[in-house]
């Protein structure tokens, strides 16, 4: 528990727009807690600078950050790296905006989302890659139409009506983030064939459980026309490919990925070439699917992949007619991020009299570009949102006034049980990115970017006939119960109404 | 000090040698080379170490290795099958990467597992759930998951999993 | 982390026990269940010289309701007194479904919980609630402890080191008497930040003859609301009388102690706790023998 901590930051932001809820600047002051060696930099605080506006359209933002060594262990990254900091930080300003201005938060936000027709949209900022900050490709207005359309928004806002009235309190909170996805400048990938048509792909990426082995054997196979079966996924290794990086910044689909792709192009081109050569073809005419090689039109001319390799090498009758290789090794240079997005939807029902929040519902609505495989893109949304979900109502690190840790035991440290997390609903939004040749884009951290800020949302809106404001996470009964007793004195001191 | 250890495993007379403060986690995976009970957390919060002690789950981290002399345990290798090679046996090492064939109940192939650091402690507490409980609500199901925590998956398709295996179990019936 | 070294005897019988807590004294723990004893071994927390092992002690598993009192032996698992009680004394059977998880409660003992003393568990206020008493032994003789003066502050008893807690006696409530129970816990089976055990019977005339009020996770020790209780005996029932009691039992603010699993709910939480349990007691009051 003691290794490094993350999440830690304090911002002081501001928020400036017209009546009529058109976002003009931001300003934000942000603290960050480096704890007490400040192994990284400042890539976790520049994260949360160059995500802070997200999906909407502000033209000015002023933003000072200092970083912090205290007494504590090291802040590092952690799923969202910064992101989900400076989300929270946004999303409570946007629905204070909104209340301020009597305006729904959704309203709010349909306003001042960027859509389709604003992209590519540059923010005068570099990324941390040194290169410029441009939005590439997604739709974050229609993102959030699709949450709101999934959630059946406006029956949530009806039932929360008739519910308030008999003294429940329900509450939606919603949360935007885009996410700068896959950092480069490379994850190279060798492909090689064997004597029988199977495929070994190496790349430095190393799998940490989100099924690479899957998902790369998918890229390679469906170029090489091979069965994915015949394919074995070599991560990490440096006696199978000598150069990565490795797997962090949900970055391995986009640059492993894309390597595989164009590596797997190479090698099938040198198949090609040699089943023209043993079929007696052009090029043009040689088709290769699920492992066979074929002359358009001719099925009966098929033969196995392995065929075409071996009939490639030298006999004692004579020279190999091509080469005999088939293999490709490829460091596709990715130089800069490629941009997904979400809408994430909390509904909550909180107990006003003991301060417990129970999450009802949750709902994501996501743009990660192309998928390669769906079951492995839900598998990370939910696990991150899992985590979110941990953020935004159990889990702390929390230190004495001698900097000891306290919450250093699962029984303190409160990771989230089956009984925390809801079903999670996802909506898919396809917008390819155009930044690498398979159009995906990174998804093994968004999902835990906006729960914190969507749970936050969520309670303050359940409990704002209290005066509640929320300002930090996570939200344990005695913390809500603590802040409807400030919520109170607020009222009181107002002459009663919220 | 160690001490001799005699129990059944997985159905099977097993022996070693104990020292009174070594876990029983510790002694299956340690001495008896069943690698698939796994430690996570040493303290019976995170539920990685469940076992079946005559059927019933308990945490093996927990219990002394000798406090189970003379009992019956059961770990995820012999559910899945002795020589299955379940991620996490050693069973598996070297030989690349293998599914385990289908427990009884089905559950760990759907379970859309990620890392598997949590699985086996989830199945062995499902089977003896779905044993007592055979027709749960998804609300059984999370409120059994409870004690079993899962860092990847966000459990939602761990509770679909478990509950088409109570459909299973049962339309076997 | 593993345990530091440890003499370890496995007692037969609990004559055997305490036999060896006589000769060892402070330096001895009693390990029956080991859910809440064995995490502090393995943290170092604790470093006993001597384990005495009770889980052969044959004669201290029993579950004997005998004239209106519940037996609990020293080796009965929390997860089959929560059998046992499901529809005998349902009351007993809630609290403890809030106690942990199952692989726990399959191991953890009621009278390890009891001898444990956590403030925040949920069983040290039931046996309050219930005018529950201990059985001490040790070598020579026994006494009982009544609940009330069984615990002395956050994990202390006032068992003597060479002491064995042997039984648990929980006074079962009357026929007709209704039960409530509540605890706030971040998640489901965590030690509750506060809970609240009631119980309600009713005279011929609908008047309370008897209530009872045990809290939990409020302060170093489990706490009767008696201030409350007081407050309604020979009077009929009404919401406001409820919330009176509540409030009159609820007790200040709990100064913090510095740990993150404090009892920290604010007074007007408990509060809350404590009226919600005691309308949930009325309603089931006389519904059921």
């Amino acid at each position: 528990m003691a290794s490094a901590h993350a999440r830690d930051q304090v911002h002081d932001i501001e928020i400036g727009a017209r009546r009529d809820g058109t976002m003009l600047a931001v300003r934000d002051h942000i603290w960050v807690d480096f704890g007490a060696y400040n192994s990284w930099g400042i890539v976790l605080p520049y994260n949360t600078v160059a995500h802070l506006l997200g999906p909407h359209r502000v033209p000015n933002l002023q933003v000072e950050c200092h970083g912090v060594v205290t007494n504590k262990t090291p802040n590092a990254p952690y799923r969202g790296a910064g992101r989900p900091e400076a989300v929270f930080a946004m999303d409570r300003i946007v629905d204070l905006l909104a209340r301020e201005l009597g305006m729904d938060p959704a309203e709010l936000r349909r306003k001042n989302y960027l859509a389709a027709a604003d992209l590519p949209y540059e923010i005068d900022l570099p990324y941390r890659d040194g290169n410029p900050l441009v939005y590439d490709s997604g739709d974050f207005r229609a993102g959030l139409e699709a949450a709101l359309g999934a959630v059946d928004y406006e029956a949530l806002r009806r039932e929360q009506a008739e519910l308030r009235a008999r003294g429940i309190h329900r509450g939606i909170g919603l949360s935007g983030y885009v996410e700068g996805t896959a950092i480069g400048p490379y994850e190279g990938a060798t492909v090689r064939m064997d004597a029988s048509g199977r495929a070994v792909v190496a790349t430095g990426a190393a799998s940490q459980g989100q099924g690479q082995e899957t998902s790369f054997a998918q890229v390679a196979a469906d170029v090489l026309g091979i069965p994915i079966e015949w394919v074995t996924v070599i991560g990490g290794d440096t006696a199978a490919i000598p150069f990565g990086i490795g797997t962090f910044a949900s970055r391995s689909a986009v640059n492993a990925g894309s390597s595989i792709h164009v590596a797997s192009g190479r090698v099938r081109d040198k198949l090609v070439a040699a089943a023209a050569a043993l079929l007696e073809a052009a090029p043009d005419d040689v088709e290769i699917a699920d492992g066979m090689a074929s002359v358009r039109g001719t099925p009966a001319s098929a033969v196995p992949l392995g065929r075409v390799i071996q009939a490639s090498l030298p006999t004692f009758a004579r020279a190999g007619a091509v080469d005999a290789d088939f293999e490709a090794t490829v460091y596709h240079h990715q130089p800069t991020v490629t941009y997904t997005s979400a809408v994430h939807v909390a509904c909550v029902e909180v107990d006003a009299g003991t301060g417990a929040v129970r999450l009802l519902r949750y709902l994501v609505a996501h743009d990660c570009g192309r998928l390669i495989n769906p079951v492995i893109v839900e598998g990370q949304i939910h696990g991150g949102v899992a985590q979110g979900i941990g953020g935004g109502l159990l889990e702390e690190m929390m230190y004495d006034e001698q900097g000891q840790l306290l919450t250093g035991t699962f029984m303190d440290y409160l990771v989230p049980t089956a009984m925390e997390v809801p079903d999670i609903e996802t909506v898919h939004l396809e917008y390819p990115s155009p930044r690498n040749p398979l159009g995906v884009k990174g998804i093994g951290e968004g999902g835990a970017i906006s729960p914190p800020a969507a749970i936050a949302n969520a309670v303050e809106d359940a409990l704002a006939p209290f005066g509640v404001r929320v300002t930090r996470a996570p939200l344990g009964p005695s913390r809500v119960l603590e802040l409807i007793a400030e919520g109170a004195a607020r009222l009181a001191g107002r002459g009663g109404s919220a | 000090m160690k001490q001799a250890v005699r129990l059944v495993v997985n159905g099977q007379p097993r022996a070693g040698a104990a020292e009174a403060r070594t876990s029983l986690a510790d002694f299956l995976r340690d001495d008896l080379d069943l690698t698939g009970t796994h430690v996570g957390c040493e303290h019976g919060v995170c539920g990685a170490c469940t076992v079946l002690l005559e059927g019933e789950p308990v945490r093996a981290c927990l219990m002394l290795a000798v406090q189970a002399e003379g009992r019956s345990v059961m770990t995820i290798e012999g559910l899945a099958g002795a020589d299955s090679g379940f991620p996490g046996s050693r069973l598996e090492r070297g030989g690349g990467r293998r599914r385990a064939s289908p427990n009884p109940a089905g559950i760990h192939g759907q379970t859309r597992a990620a890392v598997w650091f949590c699985t086996p402690g989830i199945v062995l507490t499902a089977e003896a759930f779905l044993r007592d409980t055979p027709s749960p609500s998804h609300e059984e199901i999370r409120e059994m998951l409870a004690g079993n925590l899962c860092r990847c998956t966000g459990y939602h398709f761990i509770v679909e999993a478990i509950a088409e295996a109570a459909r299973v179990m049962r339309r076997a019936q | 982390m593993k345990p530091a070294p440890f003499e370890y005897h496995a007692a037969r019988s609990a004559a055997e026990a305490v036999e060896v807590l006589a000769r060892h004294g402070d330096a001895a723990k009693v390990l029956a269940g080991g859910q809440s004893l064995v995490p502090m071994l393995n943290f170092r927390l604790a470093r006993p010289g001597v384990l005495v092992d009770i889980n052969g002690a044959a004669d201290l598993d029993y579950l004997r309701e005998a004239d209106g009192v519940l037996a609990v032996g020293a080796l009965v698992r929390q997860r089959k007194l929560e059998r046992w009680a499901a529809d005998r004394a349902p009351l007993i059977a809630e609290a403890l479904r809030l106690v942990g998880h199952v692989a726990i409660r399959n191991r953890g003992t009621a009278v390890g919980n009891l001898a444990h003393g956590d403030p925040a568990s949920e069983l040290p206020a039931l046996l309050l609630c219930l005018d529950g008493a201990v059985v001490a032994r040790r070598v020579g003789g026994e006494r009982l402890i009544a609940a009330a003066e069984l615990y002395l502050a956050p994990l202390t008893t006032s068992l003597a080191a060479d002491e064995i807690l042997a039984e648990a006696r929980f006074t079962l409530p009357p026929a007709g008497a209704g039960w409530g129970f509540a605890e706030v816990a971040r998640r489901h089976g965590d030690f509750a930040l506060a809970g609240c055990a009631a119980l309600l019977w009713l005279d011929g005339q609908g008047r309370i003859a008897g209530a009872r009020l045990g809290f939990f996770g409020v302060g170093s020790t489990p706490v009767r609301g008696s201030a409350g209780e007081g407050l309604l005996l020979g009077l009929e029932p009404t919401p406001a009388r409820l919330r009176e009691a509540a409030q009159a039992a609820r007790g200040g603010a709990v100064p913090r102690r510095g740990s993150a699993r404090d009892g920290r709910l604010s007074p007007a939480g408990r509060g809350v706790l404590a009226e919600r349990t005691l309308i949930a007691a009325l309603e089931r009051c006389g519904s059921r023998p």
